[in-house]
């Protein structure tokens, strides 16, 4: 279990913006200093500002509805030219990807970069990646949350194998070592409270790492993906309408 | 072909194969021929890849960029060659920088170049810029020069070693014939040694442009966004999550035509200069 979040440095920004548009007014009062990358994390921002904007990600549910993309779409475009002259390079290019995005940030280009995943942050601090002190944050309108998920092909040749490694990957002791930000940092899917003594306990000391979000906070701003079309749509018109600037 | 050329024949065709199935695949794809979700015979996949703007745009960015620094590296690399023809340490200077891969010197122009890299940190430490903004954007800029000094820089050692290996084979009797006969050095290196050099390099040359023109891990970390060089579209394309437009990632096979028909270019010519010998 994943969600975003934005990732900024408390020292060089004491009063980060948690809003929308608290955000659009720190990005215009401080130019370029603001942007984001052109693959997947970079759609999960877009995405997220896509469901804030119109005031929710409930207008986007129950399946793909071209009105309601196009509407949303327009809406976010809208707000993107708006900021665009403030962004980093004015707008008119954009970092390749979340792994450029942490370069910019660690080297005072950008004063925000961003993850798909929360706890990132923890993980990237710890390898020297991104400055020490470095946090996450979530907006108010809410970010992104999305679970991994195994499949197991039609033709796998041992299905009975993948199901015991699923199990295996489902299991408290599993789930556990995944959370450790030394290990990878990756959010559990379990509902720890449900699970037997001592587990709850060990969930929360690992949770209680410092720079990590708690898992109170994370919930009450988790917002799910909705039909993957908006999600294809949105960045083939991205590409063409903002980064090639057709618009 | 004879009995005695089957087994250069069969090695060629092996090291070619990669490419031959590649190529083939690539041209079946697109095609709904063959990969996933193919459904009969289409040329839809093409159209819209020869229709679209981004296409073209990729690939003139990607040659104009290939050709300017293939044109500075062997202007440096004649240079360096004439003059140090019998220097020894210089040939190991300027053919050190070969052993680099390409990626860790793209690595470097980003870490030298960017606007928070060591040059950036230099004009800093003069107060000569006061915010990484303020340094010029060499690094993901429309123009690409961080790209085009990174693929400079790696070419010219390959044809640095190639005008060496020209100019110490070529007899130095027509050169010296020149200066008997009245030329100053400016006339004996236009009229004697550039054209002997030149005919030896250019097939070093050509091979270095259609080796820019695919190059993928160099734009990966100096292109700018806009336009997006061919390599990055095509490996954009091929990872798209609507898999449909993943046929698209033929677009890649532009570089190929454009590398085929330079080395025809190239055979046509060299067939009209050297003709063949009686």
């Amino acid at each position: 279990m994943v969600q975003f979040a934005m990732i900024y440095d408390p020292s060089r920004t004491p009063e980060p913006p948690r809003s929308v548009p608290a955000l659009a007014a720190w990005i215009r009062s401080h130019p370029g200093r603001f942007t984001y990358d052109q693959e997947f994390t970079g759609a999960t921002f877009l995405k997220t500002l896509m469901y804030a904007l119109p005031g929710g990600v409930e207008s986007f549910q129950n399946g793909f509805d071209e009105a309601r993309y196009t509407a949303g779409r327009d809406r976010l475009f809208a707000w993107l030219s708006s900021v665009e002259p403030f962004l980093w390079r004015e707008g008119r290019t954009y970092p390749p990807n979340v792994v450029a995005m942490h370069r910019l940030f660690a080297n005072g280009e950008i004063d925000f970069t961003m993850s798909d995943n929360q706890n990132e942050v923890v993980a990237k601090v710890r390898e020297g990646v991104l400055p020490p002190g470095s946090k996450a944050l979530l907006l108010d309108e809410g970010t992104i949350a999305n679970a991994h998920y195994l499949g197991i092909p039609t033709n796998a040749p041992n299905p009975a194998g993948a199901m015991v490694l699923a199990d295996f990957l489902l299991s408290p002791d599993a789930q556990l070592e995944k959370l450790r930000g030394d290990v990878w940092g990756d959010g559990t899917v379990l509902d720890t409270a449900r699970l037997a003594d001592p587990w709850p306990s060990r969930f929360e000391a690992v949770q209680h790492d410092g720079a990590a979000l708690t898992l109170a906070e994370l919930a009450a701003r988790a917002r799910p993906e909705v039909d993957p079309r908006y999600h294809a749509r949105l960045v083939e018109d991205w590409r063409q309408m903002i980064r090639r600037g057709t618009r | 072909m004879n009995r005695r050329e089957l087994p250069a024949v069969a090695a060629s065709l092996l090291l070619a194969s990669p490419v031959v199935v590649g190529a083939l695949y690539s041209t079946l794809a697109p095609l709904g021929l063959a990969g996933a979700g193919a459904n009969g015979p289409t040329l839809g996949a093409i159209g819209t890849v020869l229709r679209a703007s981004d296409t073209w745009r990729g690939l003139g960015w990607t040659m104009a960029t290939a050709a300017v620094a293939t044109i500075a590296a062997t202007a440096a690399a004649c240079y360096v060659a004439v003059r140090l023809r019998t220097s020894r340490a210089g040939h190991v200077l300027a053919i050190l920088p070969m052993g680099v891969p390409h990626v860790a010197a793209a690595l470097a122009a980003l870490l030298l170049l960017g606007q928070s890299g060591f040059f950036s940190r230099i004009t800093y430490m003069l107060g000569w810029t006061a915010t990484p903004g303020e340094f010029p954007a060499l690094v993901y800029d429309p123009a690409g020069v961080s790209l085009v000094v990174a693929f400079a820089w790696k070419e010219f050692p390959f044809l640095t070693l190639t005008a060496l290996a020209v100019l110490l084979t070529t007899s130095t009797d027509l050169e010296e014939a020149a200066r008997t006969l009245g030329a100053n050095s400016h006339q004996t290196y236009r009229r004697v040694t550039w054209p002997q050099l030149w005919r030896g390099l250019a097939p070093a040359v050509l091979a270095a442009f259609a080796f820019l023109i695919g190059q993928y891990e160099m734009p990966a970390l100096l292109a700018p966004s806009n336009p997006l060089a061919l390599p990055l579209l095509t490996y954009e394309r091929s990872v798209d999550s609507m898999l449909a437009r993943r046929a698209e990632a033929h677009l890649g096979l532009l570089a190929l035509v454009v590398s085929a028909l330079i080395v025809l270019l190239h055979a046509r010519w060299r067939a009209h200069v050297e003709p063949e010998p009686l």
